[in-house]
Order: structure tokens, then C-alpha cells, then sequence
């Protein structure tokens, strides 16, 4: 059970860096992106 | 106490005198290095006054010597070995001083002896490196005279600055090799190492430098629209390639390094008489792949750059070199990094049986073998055939309608980045082998290592296929980098998680050197054959994308060499100088094994005498 959420929280917080990278480098690039990632120009 | 304070006297005055050594060397480089700049800055006031305004030479088909055979293949095949023993000979004290630091700080003496004989290659190397760098000044002025005299006028003194380099170079080198037994411990050692920095500050500087020459042949800068010198020599260097060519050929250098001397280990293993001998040539080539892959890993994204920068300069170089005539070829690249991965994962799922613990981790090899499979041969489809009205009939069109988008970037970037990823997970599984880490947060740490994998393959499946096929072309490109940041994520935080959670681990399998299979090491000369292949075919594109310019926009190539040589001829020119370059290899290491090699002294007469009375 501990293992088990371990393991979600875990992948919740990779999820939320990488959410935020793929923003962070697209903006970067003058790619902006909307909040479900699709472009936003 | 009395007793230390002496001991501390006592060595005092030596570590003063080293630091003093030190101090002299260092202002020595700083005085040459500033000789040098002055040498330059004077040169290009005779630049400046002289050749400002005279054009390039626009040479004729006469102006260049007929000697018989193409001037091209010539150059082609010398140029192509330099670069090849330059690459090595710079690429290994690279490595060389750090494993000697690390030994140093250990106190192995086997990482010590191991760099020595890692520095046993590169001095034989070394000589077969200055032959065919003369070899190739002479065979340049001799079949492009007119060519080189341009050459010499917009680098001129700068083309001094390198041979004083080149002194420096083998100074450095003979010091750091035949000073290393008098130079082995305490404060000596400091003065060795400090040697071998210096050694590779000046190899470098010489790498970067020739690489000035190359990438002015591409994208020239300094010189105005017609050729003629309006900028310093720092201008005519640092052209729009220049940086790009550095870091690439940096990283390619020291992963090539790491392959040839894999070799020379895996030559050594198999000859060897003794457990004690394999054993050692074992761990050698475990650490020279280790070297190998280590520095392979980014060098597609430095590739990535110098293509950027390619582009970004001018798009016609660009599509020639990956649109174009030029563009199979990166297909036939894609089959060669691919045989490299698959070869180094080999080495390593083999090198797996040194220890029991990696029972542990064995189920994971067939997914990854079978994920490194696929994106092998997805990197590897082609996007444009060349066919017939019947095939075409066939297919139902130009392309096949599921392997056709399997030919575009989007597809290689996913395969690409997954199969280094896979790598640096076979890399980890293996390090992992041996130990148990007892750090009370380890579950926590594996499964936020393996949430960090999840995640990133997902990213970087949904960045390619999405941004990819789905939007438009400005997406597509900006998004490979997130696919790029997220493969270096995994690595970074792979070796720092793993590096916490294994720092006092229990080595609770430790790993028998020696204990793997003689097959293993058929892998380390596949590295080594594909790496040569490589360079030899990317040096090709290289130079291609010039396509009839000796200089681009500047200067005409107008010999009868002056267009793209067909692939099949660049094909067997590659392989040509791959084959050479691997028996001269062969001679390196049958020297490096000859120099430890004794005879046995003749028997005394009165042996042979005796063994006479017996006969009788």
C-alpha cells in the first residue's frame, strides 16, 4: 500500500516536471503552449 | 608530534620547489600564449595593409598539377588518417589524467597502471599522427597550390602559432609519458597531473584551431563577398560553424578514443596467459566502453546543434547534406550508431555475469534489447525510395502508407532518444549489479527514478508523434529539443539519485574481473570498426555540403574533382581508409605489446656443451 502511493506521488511529481519543462523550453523557443499543450499561436 | 612537524619540514622544501616548477610552467604558457597573440595581432597589420582589399585567386583547371591519379582521393585518404590518429592522440590523455586522478585519490595503484598503458597507445599514436599531418601539408601545396596560398594569406601567422603548438604538444606528451614513473607519488604526482593538463589545453587549442580551417571552408567569415581579408584573425575563425565543429569533434574525439582503446583491452584479454592478466585487461575494457559510451551519449544532441547551425547559416548547405544527394547517408549513419548501441548494451548485458547480483536485473535485458531493436529499425527506414513504375504500382504510391511516416525526423527523434535512454538504463541496471544500497529512503528513490523514466519515454512519444505529425512545422522542430532536455533528464537525475542512494552501499556481489565471456570482447573491435566507419562518412558530408566551392560563395573548386563523389564511391573510399586505419591500429598495438616483451638471455655455452656430452 505505502509502495503504491509512493510510486503515484512519485509519478506525480515527474509528471508536473516535465508539464513544465515542455512549457518552460516551448516559451523558450517562442512556442508558447496552452494549458492542455496543444499551441497556442 | 616533534616527529611530524619534522616530517612536515621535510617535505616543505620539495613542495615548494614543485609549486615553483608549476609557477614556471605556467608563466612559460602564459609568456608563449601571449607571443603567440602578438605574433598574430602583428601579422594581421600586414594582413590588414596588404590583403584588405585583394580578392580571392579564382584558380583555373591549369593551375592545378596533373600528377596522374585524382588529387581528391589523395587528400581524401591522408586527410581522412591524420584526423583519424589526431582524434585519438588528442582524445586519450583526455581520459588518461582523469582515471590518473582517480587513482591518485584512491590510492589504486591499478588505475595508475592503467592510464599508463592507455598513454602506451597514444605515444605510438602519436608519431603516426605527425607523418601524416606532414604528409598532408605537402600533398595539399602540392595539388592545390593556389588554394593553399589563399589558406596561407587569411590565417598567416596563425598557421606558426600551430607548429609552435605542435612543439608544445610533444613536449607535453614525451614529459607526461616517460616522466611517469619518476612523477608517481605525493607531491610529484601533483606536477604529473598538472603536466597532463597542459598537455591537453595545448591539444586542444591545436584541435580547435585546425577546425578554424574547416569550418572557413564552409561559412567564411572575415573575408568580405569576394574573399578578400577585412576582419582580424579572430573574425576569420570564429565563423558560425566554428563552435559547433569544436564541441562535436570534442565528444566524438573522446568516445572514439574510448572505442580504440576498448580494442587494444579486448586484444589484450583475448591473448592473455593469466586470471590475474585477464582479469586486468577485462576491467580495462570495461572502463574504456564505460569511456566510450559515456561521451557517445550526447553527441547526437551536439550533432543536432552543428546541423542547427548548418541551417541557420544556409539552408541550401542544409538540404544538400540531409535532403538531398547526401541525405541516404544518414541513413546508412543511423545503421551504424545503431550497431554501436547495440554493441555497447551487448557488452554490457554481458559484463552482467562478472557478479551474481545481476540475476536481479536480467529480465529487464529482453525488453530493453527488443525496444533498442525497434527504434533501430525505425531510424533506419528511409522516406524516399528510389523506384520503378512497377514497384511504385505496388507500394500504391511514392511511399509506403505505414512506413512512410516511419521515414520522417519526428519518428528518428522518438527512436533516437528512446535508444539512448535504453542505453543509460542497461548502463545503470549494470552499475547497480553488485551492490545493495541500505539507505533508508531507497524505495522512494527507485520509484521516483522510475516515475522520472515513465514520464520521459511518454514525453517524448507524445512530443514527436503530436507536434510531429499534428501541427505545424515551427512545432515540430521546437519540439525535438523538449524530446533532447528530456532524455538528459533521465540521465542527470539517473546518476545523481543513483549516486546518493549507492554512496555507501554494500557491495554485497562483488564483481570477479575476468569472469565474462571471450564473445564480450568481439564487441569492443565492433565499436572501434563502426566508430571509423562513421567519422569517415560523416567527414565526407562534411565536406560535401561545399559542394563545387573549395571556400564557399568564396572561392570555385574548378580541379576535375570540383563535384559530390557518388555515394558508391564515397562508400569504398570510406572503407578504404577504415581499413587502413585498422591495420595501422594493429601495428600500434602489436608495438605497444612488443615494448613489454623480453627475450630470454641464450643459454651459457657450457649448457649446450653439456646437453653435447649427453648426446654423445
Amino acid at each position: 500500500m505505502k509502495t503504491g502511493i509512493t510510486f503515484i506521488l512519485a509519478l506525480g511529481a515527474a509528471f508536473f516536471l516535465f508539464y513544465g519543462m515542455d512549457h518552460a523550453i516551448m516559451g523558450m523557443q517562442g512556442l508558447p503552449l496552452n494549458l492542455d499543450l496543444s499551441p497556442a499561436q | 608530534m616533534r616527529e611530524q612537524s619534522r616530517k612536515e619540514l621535510a617535505v616543505k622544501p620539495n613542495s615548494i620547489r614543485y609549486f615553483r616548477f608549476l609557477q614556471f610552467l605556467l608563466l612559460s604558457l602564459l609568456t608563449l600564449g601571449l607571443f603567440a597573440g602578438e605574433f598574430a595581432l602583428a601579422s594581421e597589420v600586414v594582413v590588414d595593409t596588404v590583403a584588405e582589399l585583394a580578392p580571392a585567386p579564382q584558380p583555373e583547371r591549369g593551375d592545378y598539377p596533373n600528377i596522374g591519379a585524382s588529387s581528391r582521393a589523395i587528400v581524401w585518404v591522408i586527410a581522412q588518417m591524420h584526423l583519424f590518429f589526431g582524434a585519438l592522440v588528442l582524445a586519450v590523455p583526455m581520459f588518461v589524467v582523469g582515471i590518473e586522478f582517480m587513482g591518485f585519490k584512491t590510492g589504486d595503484e591499478r588505475y595508475d597502471d592503467m592510464a599508463h598503458e592507455f598513454m602506451k597507445i597514444s605515444i605510438t599514436a602519436y608519431s603516426i599522427t605527425a607523418l601524416f599531418g606532414g604528409t598532408l601539408a605537402i600533398a595539399l601545396f602540392l595539388l592545390y597550390p593556389t588554394f593553399m596560398g589563399y589558406m596561407m594569406e587569411v590565417f598567416g601567422a596563425q598557421m606558426l602559432v600551430y607548429a609552435l603548438l605542435f612543439f608544445m604538444e610533444s613536449f607535453f606528451l614525451y614529459v607526461y609519458y616517460y616522466g611517469w614513473d619518476a612523477l608517481r607519488y605525493g607531491n610529484k604526482k601533483w606536477v604529473h597531473l598538472s603536466i597532463g593538463m597542459m598537455l591537453n589545453g595545448v591539444g586542444l587549442t591545436l584541435m580547435f584551431m585546425a577546425n578554424s580551417w574547416s569550418t572557413f571552408m564552409m561559412a567564411p567569415s572575415g573575408v568580405s563577398d569576394v574573399g578578400a581579408v577585412v576582419g582580424n584573425i579572430w573574425e576569420v575563425m570564429k565563423g558560425p560553424l566554428w563552435n559547433p565543429i569544436n564541441l562535436h569533434r570534442f565528444i566524438a574525439n573522446v568516445a572514439f578514443g574510448g572505442a580504440v582503446v576498448g580494442a587494444y583491452a579486448g586484444f589484450k584479454f583475448l591473448a592473455a596467459k593469466t586470471p590475474e592478466q585477464k582479469a586486468h585487461y577485462d576491467w580495462m575494457g570495461y572502463t574504456s566502453n564505460f569511456i566510450a559510451i559515456l561521451a557517445f551519449l550526447p553527441l547526437p544532441f551536439a550533432g543536432y546543434w552543428l546541423m542547427a547551425e548548418v541551417y541557420s547559416y544556409s539552408q541550401q548547405m542544409g538540404i544538400t547534406a540531409m535532403g538531398g544527394i547526401l541525405a541516404w547517408l544518414f541513413i546508412v549513419q543511423a545503421v551504424l550508431i545503431g550497431t554501436i548501441l547495440l554493441a555497447a548494451n551487448y557488452y554490457l548485458w554481458s559484463g552482467m555475469s562478472r557478479t551474481e547480483g545481476s540475476k536481479r536485473y536480467q529480465g529487464f535485458i529482453k525488453w530493453i534489447a527488443g525496444t533498442i531493436v525497434i527504434c533501430f529499425l525505425i531510424w533506419m527506414t528511409p522516406h524516399t525510395l528510389l523506384l520503378t513504375a512497377s514497384e511504385i504500382s505496388a507500394l500504391g504510391g511514392s511511399h509506403h502508407h505505414i512506413l512512410g511516416p516511419l521515414g520522417i525526423m519526428p519518428a528518428k527523434n522518438i527512436a533516437v532518444n528512446l535508444m539512448l535512454i535504453m542505453t543509460f538504463l542497461s548502463f545503470q541496471l549494470y552499475r547497480r549489479s553488485d551492490k545493495v544500497a541500505t539507505v533508508s529512503w531507497a524505495p522512494a528513490g527507485n520509484a521516483l527514478l522510475t516515475a522520472i523514466y515513465i514520464v520521459a519515454i511518454v514525453n517524448i512519444i507524445f512530443a514527436g508523434v503530436y507536434y510531429g505529425y499534428f501541427t505545424n512545422t515551427v512545432y515540430k522542430v521546437g519540439s525535438s529539443v523538449t524530446q533532447v532536455v528530456s532524455t538528459l533528464i533521465v540521465i542527470v537525475a539517473g546518476v545523481i539519485i543513483d549516486g546518493m542512494m549507492y554512496k555507501n552501499a554494500e557491495v554485497k556481489y562483488p564483481a570477479v574481473w575476468g569472469k565474462v565471456t571471450n564473445r564480450s570482447q568481439y564487441a569492443l573491435f565492433a565499436l572501434p570498426v563502426a566508430f571509423t566507419w562513421l567519422m569517415g562518412l560523416m567527414g565526407y558530408v562534411r565536406s560535401s555540403v561545399k559542394t563545387h566551392w573549395h571556400i564557399y560563395t568564396v572561392m570555385k573548386d574548378n580541379s576535375p574533382d570540383n563535384y559530390i563523389p557518388a555515394i558508391g564511391y564515397a562508400g569504398n573510399m570510406v572503407t578504404l581508409v577504415t581499413v587502413l586505419f585498422i591495420i595501422f591500429v594493429l601495428f600500434v598495438f602489436w608495438i605497444a605489446n612488443l615494448s613489454g616483451q623480453k627475450q630470454i638471455p641464450p643459454q651459457p655455452a657450457i649448457d649446450s656443451a653439456v646437453s653435447g656430452e649427453d648426446r654423445s
